[in-house]
This record gives C-alpha cells, structure tokens and sequence, in this order.
C-alpha cells in the first residue's frame, strides 16, 4: 500500500502564487474584486483544467475506446490518463478502482441500486448520518420504498459531532449498508471514517463515503479508510460539473451488477443475452463526459502538485483566524463548531435574513451560499429555517475574510 | 443596480415593523407559503365575507423582500373585494417583471416600493410568495410553493 501522492513542496502554500493560477479570481462584481466564500458549493477552476479540456476539444476531440484512428486513440489515452490520476489522488490500489460517473449523487445512486438493492430484503437497514446531504439521504428513501429496507439516522450533537455511541448501539446484523459523509456541506464536521469503518467491517457492513466536501481539503487515502465505496464530485475540487468518480474495493466492483445499460459496458451482444465487460466499463455505458474525465485529471494533478497536506495547512489556519473574526459580530451564531472541522463557516445572525445577507454581500462583491444547502434534516436539527455559509479554499486570504466580516457589519447596519 | 433602489426605505421599515403580523383567529381562508430554497415559511390568513375580504395577517420567518411584501399585502387588501385583491395581485407581477409606468406605480400605491426588486432576479419569487399564499388560500390550497 503506497502512501497518497503528495506534493515534494513543503514550503507553506504561497496563495498570491494560488491565485494567479484561478482566472475567474481577477473579475470584479459589481465594481468590487470578487471574494468567492461559495466553495462549497462549487469551487472555482484553474487554469490547468481549464486548458486540458479546451486542448481536447480543439486538439484531440474523438471519441473513446471504439476507433482505431489517431484522435480516437489520442482520445482515449487523455481519458485514460485522467483515471490513473484520479486514482493516485485518493491512493486507490489501481485504475480499475476508478469508475467515472457525474458526481457524488450518480455514484450514491448507482451502489444504491447496483450494489445494495439485490442484497436486501424487507426489515433490512440501512444506517446513514443526520448530517447528510440530501444526495445521500434520497437514494435510499428510494431504495426503502422498493424494497422495504429501513433508514436508520445516526444522531448528531450540538456542536454537529457524530454521536458515536449511539452509532455503535446501531450496528446489528439486519443492517447491509453504511453511508456517511466525510466532510459535512452544511456544518464543516469531519467525521472518523476509520473509525467508523473499522467498526462496520467488524460485522461485514459495507461503507460507503460521500467524498464530496473532503476530495478539495483533506488528504484522501481510500486504502488507509479502507471503506467499499468512495464518492468524488469534480467540480468540488476544482474540477468541471457533470464529472466525478467512484471508487469501489476490487472485489466490491465484482459483486456490483451494471447500472446503466448500453454501449462501452459490455463484450459481447446478442438478442439473447449481453456478456458483461468488467470494471469500470462495466459501469460505464455510453459514450461519457470525455472533456469532463479529462478536466478532471488535470485537476487531480493539480492538486497533487500543490500538495493537499500543503493545502490542509493552510485551510485550517484560515479557517481559525475567519472563525475567530465572524465570532466577533454581534447577534451572531457559528452553526457546527465540530472539534475537527474543514473549511465551512455557518451561521445565522439575528434579525437578517439570510437571503438578504446574501444580496448585501454580493454588492460587495462577496459571494456566499444561503439556503438550506441540500441538508434540510441539518436545518432542523438547529432549529433554522436556512443558514448562511462561507466556504473557504486554498485561493481565499485573511484579507477577504476581514472585507466579509466588514460587508456583515454593513448588512446590519442597513436592515437594522 | 444600487442596494438602496432593492430595499428602499418603505421596504426596511415594513421589515421592521410588520404590519398584521400576527395568527388570526377564526379566519375563513388560509394557506402557507414556502420558498424551501431560500428558507422563506409564511403563514397568511383571510377573513372574506361575501366577496370581499375583511381582514388579513400573516406570520412566519422570511427575507426582508417577502416580510415586507407581505406586510404591505395585508394593508393594501384589507376590505377589498375578491376580484381587486386578484388585480392587485397581477398588477404586482407587472411591476416585478412587466412594463411599469406611472400610472401602476400609481395604483399600486406603497406596494410600488418593491419596484426595485425587478432588478434581482433571485428575489422575485420572494416577493411573489405572500401573494401566491394569499391566493391559494382563497382557493382553499394548504400550501403554496414558489417552487
């Protein structure tokens, strides 16, 4: 098992350089330099992934696997490239761990009812966390109604902790999948995979993680998690929309019938009956987001380069420095105060809506999430109809922290 | 696009001061009105007599767009017929995304402040949304979505 490739830098992260790399960073919102706090929501590009999908399309575009031509080739081996990079990021054995789907939600979906739907009867379990993202909550509502399984909530703690007693009084037998989010959107908590992990396998229940929030910020190590399944949403970290990958354990893989039917998945068709390629193919029919798998190498390889431990460094010196600054505005109530937190502050402050604190900021020029961030139970939890969220990554400064902390003030002082 | 054109003074202070805002008793129409988006959960109450409507309020948790949008709502339709809460109703969706002249400015009255919301378009629905549960409610519908 080889360790997570990580940058040979290991000088702290220098953000003026980050920042040249993120185009979109030199554009001004309403006559002010934009101050992006919406990471979470969907992080900005570098220019990396940005080149490496318009020199596919306007060097290399084909499609892949099917031709024997030189861009179809070309093709191919891009695509290819983008999984085996995929794959060193989050340390997975081999590429064939790696299938490429949309994103978190596909891939939810896809061992949902690929992988736990021919393995479950009515009375069955499936245990998932109250910190969810609905997209990891709906898929198996879905699988309940087909088949009878029950949903059981592992309960969180004011501060948006797992309880982790509770959860281990819920592991039993009847109980065929675990789901659990690595980074919460909505509260920032990290929750111990591991751990969680280790105590599972201890009754053969498979685990799969929702990735989503954790692929931009931590170091991932999937062998060291040791989890069946693995979730990643490429525009999340920093990569192109409608591209993400799922990691599945070999043998896990194996078991997992198709999802999709169609081309590219199988070895051989007739009316009869289809002989099934093996993964990933098996998994991915069609013609796929080509550009899409190969912005997402890029990414890959972009954060290899910068390093996520250099990244993790520095984020949580951020992250300390704005929580200690927006601890500081009166009426204010951080969301989350996890132990181990990432990059997400959320907040509510007293007597201003959220969706109007949101308008006052991006007059000045800060953009923030508000809602209820795919994460209603969350919200209920709290208490809160919709909180608002900064989001932080690696290319934001203790500078645009203080100029939103200064935008709060200005929100206040106009609706109070 | 100036802030102060969104939440013009009228706008701020019908935040501030909620008017009707409160649970009624024995009202003969209600409805509530969400926004799941944005957080916005409004409850609006009638008292119609005939054809017209006597009495209105509403309470809820919602952005200053819609707190003051509802707020001037139960002002401006109190003891109107049915039929004009309809056309008030309309007029207010001109002002939000219609040609707008003086003379609706004129007949909207107060309502008019919330011209400047046109300009967001994420925030039209929240002006929208009182309005939408009011008639809902006169159509005896339990919930309104913006959605």
């Amino acid at each position: 098992m080889s360790a997570v490739i990580d940058s040979v830098n290991t000088e702290p992260l220098n953000v003026t350089d980050i920042r040249k790399d993120f185009p979109i960073l030199s554009r001004e919102i309403h006559g002010k330099p934009l101050i992006y706090l919406d990471n979470a929501a969907s992080a900005q590009r570098p220019a990396a992934m940005i080149n490496a999908t318009a020199d596919y399309y306007g060097k290399h575009n084909a499609n892949i696997h099917r031709g024997v031509h030189t861009l179809a080739e070309e093709a191919t081996e891009l695509y290819e490239a983008a999984r085996i990079s995929m794959a060193q990021l989050i340390n997975a054995p081999s590429d064939r761990n790696v299938v490429f789907v949309r994103g978190v939600t596909e891939g939810v979906n896809m061992v949902s009812q690929a992988f736990v739907r021919p393995r479950v009867k009515a009375g069955d379990q499936i245990l998932i966390t109250h910190m969810e993202h609905h997209s990891n909550i709906v898929p198996w509502q879905l699988l309940a109604k087909q088949t009878g399984v029950e949903l059981k909530v592992i309960p969180i703690n004011d501060r948006g902790e797992l309880d982790m007693e509770a959860f281990a009084g819920m592991l039993n037998e009847r109980v065929k999948m675990l789901g659990v989010v690595h980074v919460s959107n909505a509260l920032g908590t990290i929750n111990p995979i591991a751990e969680m992990v280790r105590a599972a396998k201890a009754l053969d229940i498979p685990v799969l993680v929702d990735g989503a929030q954790a692929m931009p910020h931590l170091p991932v190590d999937v062998q060291a998690l040791d989890c069946d399944f693995y979730c990643v949403s490429g525009h999340k970290m920093y990569g192109p929309t409608g591209a993400g990958v799922l990691f599945g354990k070999s043998e896990r893989l194996k078991e997992m019938e198709p999802y999709h039917g169609g081309g590219e998945m199988i070895k051989h068709v007739t009316f009869e009956q289809s002989l099934f390629n093996e993964a990933p193919a098996k998994f991915e029919a069609g013609t796929p987001n080509i550009a899409g798998g190969i912005g997402l190498g890029a990414s890959a390889r972009y954060l290899m380069e910068v390093g996520m431990t250099r990244i993790r460094a520095y984020e949580s010196e951020l992250l300390a420095y704005a929580t200690e600054a927006v601890s500081q505005v009166e009426g204010l109530r951080i969301i989350g105060t996890a132990a181990n937190k990432s990059s997400v502050v959320s907040f509510t402050l007293e007597g201003i809506h959220p969706h109007d604190l949101g308008t006052i900021l991006d007059h000045a020029g800060v953009a923030i999430r508000t809602g209820h961030h795919c994460a209603m139970p969350v919200m209920q939890f709290f208490e809160v109809p919709a909180t608002s969220r900064m989001s932080l990554a690696m290319y934001n400064t203790r500078e645009e922290v203080d100029q939103f902390v200064m935008a709060l003030t200005r929100a206040r002082d106009i609706l109070s | 696009m100036a802030l102060q054109d969104l939440y013009r003074s009228a706008v701020l202070d019908h935040n501030k001061s909620p008017r009707n805002f409160l649970e009624m008793e024995h009202a003969s129409h209600f409805s509530r009105g969400l926004n799941a988006l944005c957080g916005d959960d409004i409850r609006v109450y009638l008292k119609v007599e005939g054809s017209q409507i006597q009495q209105l309020s509403f309470i809820g948790q919602a952005s200053a767009i819609t707190m003051a949008s509802a707020s001037m709502m139960t002002e401006q339709l109190t003891g109107v017929p049915i039929s004009q809460a309809l056309r008030f109703s309309a007029q207010l969706d001109q002002l939000l995304s219609g040609e707008v002249d003086d003379s609706l400015r004129h007949e909207l009255g107060t309502l008019s402040a919330l011209e400047g919301v046109r300009q967001y378009p994420s925030r039209i629905k929240a002006a929208r949304l009182p309005w939408q549960t009011m008639i809902a409610a006169l159509d005896g519908e339990a919930v309104a979505t913006t959605e």
